[in-house]
């Protein structure tokens, strides 16, 4: 018995073009609150949270369309020399992501606390 | 916050461990995989220590930041089955995928590992739509802390 990975393939599509529409959104509604809340702690970690999971969400959102897309034009060669790089820039985001929110927690709980 | 960095310490130590790992290094590029999968781990940590954070200090009566700790616990989740999945992907060998004329027309053979190649098969198509759901609430968050402060 075989099972077609053109399913796991295109629910990965799917998945990574509706996160990158929200990714955008996120983004957007970071910036227009920006402007209600400046200044607080509250914000800062708002806004840079945001910024962080729209990097991630960025980078392996390119990263799975290049690779879909590639593989479709049977262009494997090239995808084979970007494939680590698409890799690493997403471990990268997963670090970002890690450090700011850490960063950020931390702040967060002490405004939180007061 | 010490003892969560010593928790990523131990996992990384974990993590780097070679004898463990061996059953997984099929992959060409071993040593970013393990990297990888060390920052599906860290992700994971940064989203439990942020739930936990929500949870002792606001707690969840007000919306933005009862969806806000939805988003981290989906975080959490998929870097959970991202893991997994790479872990499980790991564990097949490249033969069991075989190609009928394009990439769309591959395959995944049951020959071998049955429960192996199901469990990986299943999570691979389950891990992209979870991916959605805490971009979705990360969203609903600060949409509800922009009509709080309109």
């Amino acid at each position: 018995m075989k099972l077609p990975m053109a399913l796991a393939n295109l629910s990965d599509f799917i998945g990574v073009l509706i996160v990158l529409a929200l990714a955008f959104l996120i983004l957007k509604t970071a910036i227009s609150l920006k402007l209600k809340i400046k200044g607080t702690n509250i914000w800062y970690f708002l806004f840079f949270f945001t910024i962080a999971q729209f990097t991630f969400a960025i980078a392996r959102s390119m990263g799975h369309i290049l690779q879909h897309s590639l593989l479709t034009f049977n262009l494997k060669s090239i995808w084979k020399v970007l494939k680590p790089f698409s890799i690493e820039i997403n471990t990268i985001t997963f670090v970002v992501v890690f450090t700011i929110s850490l960063l950020m927690i931390k702040s967060l709980k002490s405004f939180l606390e007061d | 916050m010490r003892k969560y960095l010593s928790l990523v310490f131990l996992l990384a130590i974990i993590l780097f461990f070679p004898n463990d790992l061996s059953a997984a290094m099929q992959h060409p590029s071993t040593s970013g995989l393990i990297v990888h999968q060390a920052g599906h781990i860290m992700f994971l940590i940064a989203m439990l220590v942020l739930m936990i954070t929500i949870k002792k200090t606001v707690g969840l009566k007000i919306e933005g930041w009862k969806y806000l700790y939805y988003a981290a616990l989906y975080f959490a989740a998929w870097n959970g089955l991202g893991f997994f999945v790479h872990l499980l992907n790991g564990l097949i060998p490249a033969a069991a995928f075989t190609s009928q004329g394009g990439y769309w027309s591959t395959y995944l053979s049951l020959a071998d590992q049955g429960f192996v190649r199901i469990l990986f098969y299943l999570t691979k198509i389950v891990a992209p739509i979870l991916n959605i759901v805490p971009f979705y609430y990360l969203y609903k968050s600060l949409k509800s802390f922009k009509s709080i402060m309109d």
